[in-house]
């Protein structure tokens, strides 16, 4: 199962809970699992933060898979200059 | 794309051809924002706020409207509502509505027949104004009663929801470990209090463009930009328009450093244009540029760092606050996420503000946030060497991040080149070379994270067998030149016959801004895959020619050729030689690839300076720099040279001269370059440069993104080396000569 981890911003969301282990294969189907435990989170995440799967930061991230081993981090967006 | 590092030995990525858009730029014939002229056009000038903090009470027009050679003047009435806009923030920032919110916020704007009449028409114009107190800082921005600046605005991110009105737009943390507990284990703690000014991207090229709008709604625009697709969308939102009636065009560009990421003065040409029937051209001056385009965050911060006795470090914090201008959006984020991203750090409390204050709305600035966050933070390593009596670089190697280590902001690094970086620094022959009378030596390490995101490319192939690339990205810093490279490479043919173009937003595929150093990253692997597609393609004309499946071609040095062992009585193909036969087998040949190209590889840097103090007068002289980067592959290292140089440059000025300089009422006292003095050739020495090749996994040619790392480092580099020459930690930038003679003279009383 992929392990998350939830950064500070969004541990309202998951009531203060900061690592969960998902079954999911993509990241869709990660943020629909995140959202059925902990309602709101979809809203949260999809579309307003960046995404590491495996140490690769993905901007706007949707039907990126996951390994059963993967490790999720989400990100403030960065864009730079 | 994540395929295996490719690691054959390269035929033209690594050589230093001649950039193919050079001749023209130095020769003038270049054509930039300004350099358009339409037959008709009008010239556009914008009337800008005397107050930093004023209600409009009416704005009368009447007098300019009548003026002879005056075709359209225009306020933030004739825009729609910033508040039913996708953006508002962005819509009121470029026309003010019920206040202005800095001195030079947009108020209205004339065009005119000559500049002549633009000017005089602008200035007959009456605006009645309610002035407010502005609020200059952040201490004046947080404090208990402050003036609010935007009463509907509320905390984000707060930990308690409050509906109070508040300068605070946003509260950030990052968080592990019990950091306490670290600084209770901790032998040595170091604490230290740091403040960066207000400073300016300092692009030679002021903001330009050219609008025109027909009657049916359809605009043009050319102008002066990181990201014309950037330009079409946000113009777009002000004006709430569909993209589809927008075709941008992107100007040679002048400098950008992230300043040109987002708009100004692009939809206000539109709305003139519309209303004359005529094209508009608007360009800043450099006053304009200065009160009104974005700077950099000014900031404080608050560091603190406990270690062993022996240089593990236990435990790190910071605290720092960003301005964010007259509206939200400072880069907090990636500051907090950069400050202490090049170590190993078992406890750390990270936390930070967004604050409002009535100065410009900030922009990006080459690693948004990170020179001013690690600025603090790696003054404070270089403290913590001192008390240690560490080499600084045996401090950081010890505690270096490396593959598998795990990054403050969260997830774990592939293969990086921090610990290769330092130990180039430790080995450089200018970390040990002996220091004149009066010099001083610091170091200091960069990162940022380097991006990824949207790109898109075209490959035709010519009928002679040359070969054109389309793509998106306006070309700053050489990226025709690599995006040639690339396409070479792959191609098997000379660099010499390929050409880029960086089309419009009609002509090219959607692609991110050139910013976040993501072109040759990013962009670089669209040209890759379009490139492999023709290849692909390539192969099956040759099949086709030769009669013979097309699993038994390959691509080899230009030439399609059978495979080993095919037994085929054919002469191999090159390129030109199907090219010119394509017309029969089966029409021309393009490749295209589009992407969301993730794992961007993150850049680590480290840089030497050597200062050398004047006492009488306090100047600062940089008489030694180094700067060593990990660019993954340099596919044109004389560009990634530039880089390294350039970033040097802006950040040694950062650290020495530049910041704005305001009076009681908010206006900046030096909005010119003889008075905001970024450095010239004559104040700098030759900045040496050392490229580390650390290949980023997830590219195939390993690339990773090196525009912006450089500009982190040399602040506290600098910083460093006058804590070294004159024993004294002066914790304000910039060290300019009276903040570092008053530093000496303080030091000897």
């Amino acid at each position: 199962m992929a392990r998350v981890f939830i950064p500070d911003h969004l541990a309202s969301v998951t009531d203060n809970v900061r690592e969960v282990e998902v079954m999911a294969s993509t990241f869709r189907e990660l943020v629909q699992k995140l959202d059925e435990r902990f309602p709101g989170a979809a809203e949260a995440i999809m579309g307003k933060v960046a995404v590491a799967i495996d140490g690769d930061i993905i901007h706007d991230p949707f039907l990126d898979p996951l390994e059963a081993d993967s490790e999720v981090h989400f990100l403030h967006r960065i864009e730079g200059g | 794309m994540s395929e295996a590092l490719d690691t054959r030995e390269y035929k033209v990525i690594g050589s230093r051809v001649v950039r193919p858009d050079g001749i023209d730029k130095v020769t003038g014939r270049a054509a930039f924002g300004a350099d358009l002229n339409l037959p008709g056009m009008l010239l556009g000038v914008v009337l800008r706020s005397p107050h930093a903090h004023a209600r409009i009470k009416s704005i009368d027009t009447s007098k300019a409207q009548a003026m002879d050679g005056v075709y359209a003047v225009i306020t933030g009435a004739d825009f729609p509502n910033a508040s039913e806009t996708e953006d508002p923030a962005l819509s009121a920032n470029v026309m003010a509505r019920e206040k202005v919110l800095y001195h030079g916020h947009a108020v209205a704007a004339v065009a005119a027949t000559s500049m002549a009449i633009a000017n005089a028409a602008a200035a007959a114009i009456e605006v009645d104004y309610e002035p407010l107190k502005p609020v200059l800082s952040l201490d004046e921005a947080m404090a208990d009663g402050a003036t609010i600046i935007d009463e509907q605005l509320r905390t984000a991110g707060a930990d308690e929801a409050s509906d109070t009105p508040t300068n605070v737009a946003q509260f950030m943390r990052l968080d592990r470990g019990d950091v306490e507990q670290g600084f209770a284990e901790a032998d040595v703690i170091v604490e230290g209090e740091f403040a960066t000014p207000t400073v300016h991207q300092g692009y030679i090229e002021p903001h330009a463009c050219v609008a025109t709008i027909n009657e049916g709604g359809q605009a043009n625009v050319w102008c002066s930009t990181q990201g014309h697709f950037d330009v079409r969308s946000l113009a777009a939102k002000v004006l709430k328009i569909n993209v589809a009636d927008l075709r941008v065009t992107a100007s040679e560009i002048g400098g950008g450093f992230g300043g040109k990421t987002t708009i100004y003065l692009e939809p206000v040409a539109i709305v003139m244009s519309g209303k004359a029937r005529r094209p508009v051209k608007m360009t800043m001056t450099r006053e304009e540029v200065f009160r009104a385009s974005g700077p950099a965050s000014a900031t404080k911060s608050r560091i603190k760092i406990g270690a062993k006795s022996d240089g593990t470090l236990t435990a790190m914090q910071a605290w720092i606050g960003y301005e964010a201008g007259a509206f939200p959006g400072g880069p907090l984020a990636p500051g907090l996420m950069c400050v202490f991203a090049p170590y190993n750090a078992p406890n750390f409390l990270i936390e930070g503000v967004d604050v409002l204050v009535n100065k410009p709305k900030v922009a990006a600035y080459r690693a948004p946030g990170a020179p001013q966050a690690m600025y603090a933070g790696e003054c404070m390593m270089d403290e913590l060497a001192r008390k240690l009596k560490i080499d600084p670089i045996d401090l950081r190697i010890l505690n270096a991040v490396e593959e598998g280590s795990t990054a403050t902001y969260g997830p774990k690094f592939k293969a990086i080149g921090f610990k290769a970086c330092l130990e180039a620094a430790k080995a450089h022959p200018n970390y040990t070379r002996q220091l004149a009378e009066g010099e001083g030596r610091g170091i200091a390490a960069g990162f940022w994270f380097n991006a990824g995101m949207q790109s898109s490319a075209e490959v035709h192939v010519n009928e002679n067998g040359t070969v054109t690339v389309i793509e998106g990205n306006p070309d700053i810093g050489g990226s025709r030149a690599s995006m040639a490279l690339m396409a070479a490479e792959e191609l098997g043919i000379p660099y010499e016959q390929i050409r880029v173009i960086v089309a419009d937003t009609e002509s090219a595929g959607y692609t991110n801004v050139t910013g976040g150093s993501r072109v040759t990253f990013a962009t670089g692997m669209a040209v890759i895959q379009a490139s492999r597609d023709i290849i692909t393609q390539l192969k099956e004309r040759a099949a086709a020619t030769w009669g013979i499946e097309e699993e038994l071609v390959e691509w080899e040095d230009g030439h399609a050729v059978p495979k080993p062992g095919v037994n085929a009585d054919v002469q191999p193909l090159s390129l030109a030689d199907i090219a010119g036969n394509a017309g029969r087998t089966g029409g021309p040949i393009l490749g295209r690839a589009s992407l969301n190209a993730r794992g961007a590889g993150p850049g680590f840097s480290v840089n030497l300076a050597d200062v050398k103090i004047d006492r009488e007068t306090g100047k600062v002289d940089v008489t030694r720099f180094t700067a060593i980067q990990d660019a993954g592959k340099a596919i044109h290292p004389s560009y990634v040279e530039g880089q390294m140089q350039g970033g040097a440059a802006q950040g040694i000025g950062w650290a020495l001269n530049e910041e704005y300089i305001y009076d009681a009422d908010g206006v900046m006292e030096n909005a010119g370059f003889l008075d905001y003095r970024v450095p010239v050739a004559s104040d700098l020495p030759m900045i040496d440069t050392q490229i580390i090749e650390i290949p980023n996994p997830t590219h195939p040619y390993g690339v990773r993104g090196v525009g912006e790392t450089p500009i982190v480092a040399p602040l506290a580099a600098v910083a460093n080396a006058v804590r070294d020459a004159t024993g004294i930690r002066i914790s304000e930038l910039p060290l300019s000569p009276p903040r570092v003679l008053e530093a000496l003279d303080a030091a000897e009383e």
